[in-house]
């Protein structure tokens, strides 16, 4: 009897951790063999330099990197202050009152919501409510309704993580609340905060369906727009692995397949150096902070 | 340098400024306190303009289409009336159904699999669990979605080729589950892991020093006792599966014909299909020039939208309900 309970012990711990190796190699793998497929295209110089071509071979992602960025700067400039607000309120003010917690989950279903709703929503209020047509400025306000959540969650957290005794210390001294948060908890929780900006920064690499239907211009073609306005359309690099499979000729482009091998390769490596980049810069602040 | 207080008019002039300083201090700090508020209140703003933009472009096609046929019907062309003078059909039971059998068989092959890393995380290896594997499916989770779908398209489609009815692809509910499932399997175990640690010690003790064998304290009293974060967990994976776009889009086919079960078994698992996001991604260049068809695409964007709060009525139950056994 004691045997066979421990038989069954070991194998059904076993069968656990080899669940977890199975699922861990799976994900590793994914990642090398995204590396893998696209090593040949992340070394070609015309990759970076040229543009996306639905009708001939040699394509590039210049134009896709350049709003990526774009997109990802100017939603972050509506997504920090006002993420970092939500969260110094739900930190440092909300109680536990029928108000806050409207706001609390107010806060949640916004961060459930998914993208697609989020993109068909944009599409109606930032695209045809204005009279206007698809644009960054269309697409960066999407994604601050996707990010915003988010951002006000580490904000909270990062705040939340402080001790006590930081607050008490500066109101007993007879600063206002407003002064604790700005010259006390704040610089304090720097750290976390800068790390909980470029999280939030990463997601917008991987977002597609939202800037889909907000700010993309399904015209992959040679000419690519640069310009600095924010009523401009243009592609970003996740929605191009989408519109580019979709839409490519496979007779006329014979190197699609190779093209977004790249475009897959370079998403994955970005998002990775945003999400070690700012959790090993956390971890350098913190440490820096403790020697100080 | 500390003033010493003069007397009679400098005392006064010293205490009116005091005064003015306090009084813009407290200004200042009121309406810090208001902008914080509204910024949370922005949330609220949001999820308020969603509903009315969704209902308000849903609206012509719930005159016009009507909750039988949209709900009852699997006839599906909303763009036949582009141009052409032709009448669009919007019957959407195709891509509800394909949604819901796609989380269905995501979760059945996800939950397993969050559990064990939520148990080996807390429970048999909680050194290496936080050393390595909490980090990595942190990092994980950052992947974009899209790239997950894009994997699936050019790695798994040729393995289920193999196995699908001749003359096809591999795409369809199998591969999209498979997809949805390691995109999702992350976010369970996640809050699983959270419920496992937060399990009284002495439970587990308890259970331990009564003679249960390690696996028999996690089955019969670590898992039941986390179960109101698993089930959060869980519905907030169906959540983010049944929101999921362009992932699903690249390995499902996106045909809009309900896969015959009963003449194929387990086969039809093989077989192209859709889902509400894909219905809805595929309309996105016609949305301006299709009115009758973006108006069905916005009915089942509200479809999506009713599945959202459901989810987030029902993990606040289940952790309401888990605050009141405390």
């Amino acid at each position: 009897m004691t045997r066979r309970l421990r038989t069954q012990d070991r194998i059904a711990i076993f069968t656990l951790r080899a669940m977890v190796a199975l699922l861990l190699a799976l994900l590793v793998w994914v990642v090398i063999f995204l590396a893998v497929q696209g090593w040949h295209e992340l070394g070609r110089l015309g990759f970076y330099t040229s543009s996306p071509n639905i009708s001939g071979p040699g394509s590039g992602v210049a134009p896709q990197l350049y709003n990526t960025l774009y997109v990802l700067v100017l939603s972050m400039l509506f997504t920090v202050p006002i993420g970092l607000a939500g969260g110094i309120y739900f930190a440092e003010y909300a109680g536990t009152g029928p108000l806050s917690n409207l706001l609390r989950r107010a806060s949640e279903t916004l961060a459930t919501l998914p993208s697609i709703v989020v993109g068909l929503f944009g599409y109606a209020l930032f695209v045809q409510a204005t009279h206007s047509h698809p644009s960054r400025l269309a697409a960066a306000l999407s994604l601050t309704v996707i990010n915003l959540p988010y951002m006000v969650r580490v904000s909270e957290d990062a705040l939340r993580a402080l001790p006590d005794g930081l607050r008490e210390g500066s109101l007993a001294l007879g600063a206002t609340r407003a002064q604790t948060i700005g010259r006390v908890l704040l610089p304090a929780a720097m750290p976390a905060l800068i790390t909980g900006v470029i999280l939030t920064a990463g997601r917008v690499f991987g977002e597609a369906a939202a800037i889909l239907f907000t700010g993309s211009n399904f015209s992959l073609t040679a000419h690519p727009n640069y310009s600095l306005n924010p009523l401009d359309s243009g592609d970003t690099l996740a929605v191009d692995l989408y519109v580019f499979r979709t839409q490519a000729e496979p007779s006329a482009v014979p190197d699609a397949r190779q093209y977004a091998d790249g475009v897959a390769a370079l998403l994955v490596i970005v998002v990775l150096v945003f999400n070690v980049g700012a959790r090993l810069l956390g971890r350098a602040a913190v440490r820096r902070g403790r020697h100080a | 340098m500390i003033r010493v207080p003069e007397p009679a008019t400098g005392s006064a002039v010293a205490a009116v400024a005091h005064r003015g300083l306090r009084r813009r201090t407290r200004i200042l700090d009121q309406l810090a306190h208001r902008a914080v508020a509204a910024a949370a209140a922005a949330n609220v703003l949001v999820v308020v303009l969603v509903v009315v933009f969704l209902a308000l472009r849903a609206a012509p096609g719930l005159k016009s289409i009507g909750l039988g046929t949209f709900f009852g019907s699997s006839n599906w062309d909303p763009d036949a009336g582009i141009g052409f003078g032709g009448v669009g059909a919007f019957g959407a039971l195709a891509p509800i159904l394909g949604s819901f059998a796609v989380v269905a068989f995501g979760l059945l092959l996800a939950v397993p699999f969050a559990t064990a890393v939520a148990v080996v995380l807390t429970e048999t290896n909680p050194r290496l669990g936080e050393r390595f594997i909490r980090p990595a499916v942190e990092v994980f989770v950052g992947i974009p979605s899209v790239v997950y779908g894009y994997v699936g398209f050019i790695a798994l489609l040729p393995l289920l080729r193999h196995l699908a009815p001749p003359g096809r692809d591999g795409s369809g509910v199998l591969a999209a589950a498979v997809v949805l499932a390691i995109m999702v399997i992350p976010t369970i175990a996640s809050i699983s892991a959270d419920g496992l640690a937060a399990v009284p010690p002495a439970l587990r003790e308890g259970s331990l020093a009564l003679g249960a064998t390690r696996w028999q304290t996690i089955w019969r009293v670590l898992l039941p006792a986390a179960r109101p974060a698993m089930v959060s967990g869980i519905v907030l994976g169906f959540a983010r599966a049944m929101g999921e776009a362009l992932a699903v889009a690249l390995v499902i086919g996106d045909v809009n014909v309900i896969p015959n079960v009963r003449a194929h078994g387990l086969q039809a698992l093989l077989e192209p299909f859709t889902t509400m996001t894909v219905t809805i991604t595929d309309g996105v260049d016609k949305l301006a020039i299709n009115p009758d068809g973006t108006a069905a695409r916005y009915m089942l964007a509200l479809v999506l939208l009713m599945l959202t709060f459901l989810s987030i009525v029902v993990v606040r139950l289940v952790s309401r309900r888990r605050e009141a056994r405390r």
